[in-house]
């Protein structure tokens, strides 16, 4: 049997620019219409569900607020995570780096390293961030160092650490800092708090009850400073060609075993910012369930972004809406399939960057 | 049927063809790609045992030929005939039902599996239960058939490249192929393999087979081929001539479309001071086996040093350590600095140009920029550096300059260094490190894997920075490259250099010897021309037995093989043998090497009494190939 007009797949030399845009954009629209059919056929109106779903998370400034106190964490990682896949070190262990980084910046006020009701507010947060990135950094030498000098796979590496470090944690708000028995510590002092919109509201009322705090401002400083570091400094030019061929790069001169441990702390520092930004500007307090798997979520949307800082902001945001609508929307698994499909989607349009696809008709023996 | 070659200048050939049907007949093929006109009607035919040799520089449009007879492409006009028949293929699984398998360059098998289990892979039988030593036994009697020397149980990581070829030739003859197209298949081997595969290919033409043969060099072509088919630009210039009626100057010229100057433009010089000194440098190899044995060399300025050896025998390791990506002891001592386990950076600012063997894996960022291949050793100075940033405005004006400089062929500096052809890629290497007006230039392979036009412009390129004053370390497997632009020679076997010679007294046989492991004090005479030393004293007894056996059990059947072919060949080789021999400068040399060559003549009946000396002899033969057959003439 001949199949008609047999199907080719080309590698295709090039792409216009504007295209890897233009799938990303008709993979997640098409995740819409797939979840669409799933919704229909479990007896929803997925329109209604759409509607219902937007206005969760965009519907007002209120819901919004919601969903950017939960794109910081995943805007920190995914930007991290950015920079290591630059230079192909996959560094999965996000979620330990943020646990480190939440263990640290708690530390300062449950040792306490200052005197907390003396010391300005601006100088504890800031202690807690430096000590927050410190942490993550740290946590992420240790792959680093071991994958730069004796080779050895991050990937495992960085997965077992996490469950390292989520224990260590709990180790002390099981033990030494529990409040009363509860796994969890005391609840910060208020100069241990992030600015949150909230505290505005004497001046501005319409910003009253809106939890989103002073996190995002770290992140978004922090996709610009990547930005800088990936597209216009030498480092990141040095960073690229490690990752697209380091026997070239050590042939050209560059030290590729201070880069990994570099480009690894780094990634690992952002990590633990997030974990800071978590501990102080959300829960305020360090405990169990601080993390609805940030660590990996950032993973995805670096991938998602294509390791491009500006489009993690986008991407964080999208998926920060997703896990708010998760809370409103019963069964919550929806918002979860809707994130699978889109993920499915948009890493198996690559397909249409890399090849062309063509039909050949066997027309052509007659049509000399 | 009659063929006529449309060329210029006057060597039409009129061939008489066989009466018997076409195993292949392509005609009129027209393939266009969106800018290019890859075949522009195109003829083709091979004759059932034949060999047929397709030339033509990169980029002229064999391998889309070639795809297009196995399948892979569609043609927008033409007919292809298979045995008389008419065939129009919409995949190469069609191909292959039709018998015609290819051989590519890149090898397509799995390393964990064994020889059989390569070859049954994506066959419909067995289907279900694999009975390997029946199949085992199967390819055994095929492969003896044709004369091919393989363990099918065998693990493919197990086996030498060459052996790894032979798998995939057994792939394709299993499959039922009758017609095979081999996609330069000696680009990847050793000199030894490559006669070893030669004899391959004319055993199997022999029992019918007809072989497509894509190559760029003309000497091999020379050797293997019975008829040929040249391409330029996608068009024929000669159509199946027979390959005695050229020399290698007119099949140059008929690829590239200009003549050829195989004379290169070097100027008498003197060499300046010292460059680069090694003192006793030893290192090891990545199997931290023994690599280089007490090095001692030195380079001065305007001067080029040329490596020669058999590979393998230290030259990486050498060219490694000099430039910093290999640990070593002794010292290196670059413009009075030691740079010996200094990082590549170090002997960079000191102004080492590399270029290096492995163009695609070491030399170049596949995926980057063309801008960003330039740039990578000096990204870290003006203009490109600004502070921290990157200036990438200037970065493009200082590619977009070379591009233009060292005539660079792409659409643009953004383009990726993945989509350039291997010619242009060695030109982009050679734009990034000798554009740096380095002290010293490591060079190995420089010319290895290029077409006629490339080489040519390479090898100026080289001779230009000597005349500039640089110091060039010249590694090449290639003789009469390093004959024709070294000012010394040095010959290295099993990580020793045995022996430096200066550019008066270059002697082809004595390097050939030496290549085997004979030290020069062994050699007598102080002229050595093509005398041969006295046989007991020939081997150095630092050279292993074994490996001169090897050599010579391989050489036994060249001499055969070469005997035969020697008449018709010899005429059209004598011009090349002249232009390609750099005693050409030398007048008196010449008179040397003349008296030696005949001086050789003498006393190497085949009745020899004494062995050694007709072993020699066939080893000179292997090391030294036509060129001393021409001497004996």
């Amino acid at each position: 049997m001949k199949i008609p007009y047999p199907v080719f797949f080309k590698r295709a030399e090039d792409y216009p620019k504007w295209l890897p845009a233009a799938t990303s954009v008709a993979a997640v629209l098409l995740a819409f219409v797939i979840s669409g059919v799933v919704l229909a056929a479990t007896g929803a109106d997925p329109l209604k569900v759409y509607s219902y779903f937007f206005k969760a998370s965009f519907g007002s400034w209120g819901a919004f607020s919601d969903v950017v106190v939960k794109a910081t964490p995943l805007l920190l990682i995914g930007l991290g995570c950015s920079l290591a896949f630059r230079m192909r070190l996959w560094n999965i262990g996000a979620e330990g780096q943020f646990f480190v980084g939440a263990f640290m910046a708690s530390a300062v006020v449950m040792v306490p390293l200052v005197n907390l009701d003396t010391t300005p507010r601006w100088a504890i947060i800031s202690l807690m961030a430096a000590l927050g990135m410190l942490g993550g950094a740290l946590y992420a030498f240790i792959p680093g160092i071991l994958k730069a000098k004796l080779n050895i796979n991050e990937i495992i590496i960085t997965l077992m650490l996490n469950y390292i470090a989520v224990l260590w944690s709990n180790y002390w708000i099981f033990g030494n800092w529990s409040e009363a028995g509860f796994q969890m510590t005391k609840t910060f002092p208020k100069n241990a708090w992030l600015p949150r919109l909230a505290d505005l509201a004497a001046e501005f009322p319409a910003f009253s009850g809106m939890t989103a705090h002073a996190g995002i401002l770290f992140g978004l400083i922090a996709a610009v400073i990547v930005y800088l570091i990936i597209y216009r400094s030498k480092w990141g030019y040095k960073i690229t060609l490690i990752g697209d061929n380091p026997r070239a790069a050590r042939y050209a001169g560059i030290n590729i075993t201070r880069n990994t441990i570099l480009v690894f702390m780094i990634s690992g520092a952002l990590a633990g910012l997030a974990g800071m930004t978590e501990v102080s500007g959300v829960v305020h307090r360090l405990q169990e369930r601080i993390s609805t798997s940030y660590g990996f979520s950032g993973v995805i949307v670096a991938w998602l972004a294509k390791l491009n800082p500006f489009a993690v902001i986008l991407v964080s945001i999208l998926f920060g809406a997703l896990l708010v609508a998760s809370r409103e929307i019963q069964p919550s698994g929806i918002s979860f399939l809707i994130q699978g499909i889109t993920l499915f989607l948009i890493i198996s349009s690559d397909v249409l960057l890399k090849y062309e696809i063509k039909w050949v008709r066997p027309a052509q023996e007659t049509a000399q | 049927m009659r063929a006529i070659s449309p060329i210029k200048d006057g060597l039409m050939t009129f061939t008489e063809t066989p009466d018997a049907v076409p195993a292949v007949e392509m005609k009129d093929i027209v393939l266009r790609f969106p800018g290019v006109l890859a075949n522009d009607h195109v003829n083709f035919t091979v004759y059932p045992g034949e060999i047929h040799a397709l030339l033509g520089e990169n980029g002229a449009g064999k391998s889309t030929l070639m795809n297009v007879l196995t399948g892979l492409y569609k043609p927008q006009s033409g007919e292809i005939r298979i045995h008389g028949k008419k065939v129009s293929f919409n995949s190469p699984r069609d191909a292959i039902a039709n018998g015609i398998g290819m051989v590519h360059q890149h090898f397509m098998l799995v390393e964990n599996q064994t020889v059989t289990e390569n070859i049954l892979i994506g066959l419909d039988t067995p289907r279900f239960a694999l009975n390997l030593k029946k199949f085992d036994q199967e390819i055994s009697e095929l492969a003896e058939q044709f004369g091919i020397h393989i363990d099918p149980t065998a693990k493919i990581w197990q086996l030498s490249v060459g052996e790894q070829q032979r798998v995939e030739i057994l792939k394709i003859l299993y499959r039922g192929a009758n017609i095979l197209i081999m996609d330069e298949p000696t680009a990847v081997l050793a000199p030894q393999e490559a006669d070893e595969l030669i004899e391959t290919l004319k055993g199997m033409a022999a029992q019918g087979k007809s072989i497509a043969f894509i190559s760029h060099k003309l000497t091999e072509v020379k050797q293997v081929a019975d008829k040929l088919t040249v391409l330029r630009r996608g068009r024929v210039t000669a159509e199946r001539v027979d390959l005695q009626d050229f020399t290698r100057e007119s099949l140059a010229s008929l690829m590239v479309g200009r003549e050829v100057i195989f004379n290169l433009q070097k100027c008498e010089q003197t060499a300046g001071r010292e460059v680069l000194r090694l003192e006793d440098v030893s290192a090891v190899n990545n199997k931290n086996l023994p690599a280089l044995r007490n090095v001692d060399l030195a380079l001065h300025e305007g001067e080029i040093l040329g490596i020669a050896g058999v590979a393998g025998n230290g030259q990486s390791e050498l060219v490694e350590v000099i430039t910093g990506l290999r640990e070593c002891t002794g010292n290196i001592w670059l413009e009075g600095k030691n740079i010996a386990n200094k990082p590549p950076s170090f002997s960079i600012s000191h102004g080492l140009a590399h270029i290096p063997e492995d163009r695609i894996g070491v030399g170049t960022a596949p995926n980057l920029s063309l801008t960003s291949n330039i740039i990578m050793k000096r990204y870290d100075q003006q203009p490109v550096s600004q502070k921290w940033q990157l200036n990438y405005v200037a970065a493009d004006a200082l590619a977009g300059g070379l591009k233009t400089e060292y005539d660079i062929q792409a659409p643009s500096v953004q383009t990726q260094a993945r989509k350039l052809s291997g010619g242009n890629l060695q030109k982009l290497i050679l734009a990034r490190e000798l554009s740096s007006t380095p002290h010293m230039v490591v060079a190995m392979q420089p010319t290895r894997g290029l077409d006629v036009g490339a080489i040519e412009s390479v090898q100026q390129l080289l001779l230009n920075q000597r005349a500039q004053g640089t110091a060039i370390l010249l590694v090449s497997e290639d003789l009469d490259e390093l004959l024709s632009l070294s000012d010394r020679i040095a010959v290295m076997y099993e990580g020793h250099i045995v022996g430096t010679i200066c550019s008066g007294d270059f002697d082809i046989t004595q390097i050939g010897l030496m290549m085997t492991g004979t030290l020069p004090q062994d050699l007598k005479s102080p002229s050595y021309g093509g005398d041969l030393p006295p046989s007991d004293e020939s081997l150095s007894p630092s050279a292993p037995s074994s490996s001169f056996d090897e050599v010579l059990e391989h050489v036994q059947q060249y001499g055969e093989g070469q005997s035969s072919s020697e008449q018709p060949n010899a005429e059209g080789l004598t011009p090349s043998e002249e232009s390609s021999s750099p005693s050409e400068k030398l007048p008196e040399e010449v008179e040397q090497h003349g008296e030696g060559s005949s001086a050789s003549e003498a006393p190497t009946p085949p009745e020899d009494p004494e062995l050694n000396l007709t072993e020699k002899e066939r080893v000179l033969r292997k090391v030294l190939g036509e060129k001393y057959q021409l001497g004996d003439e």
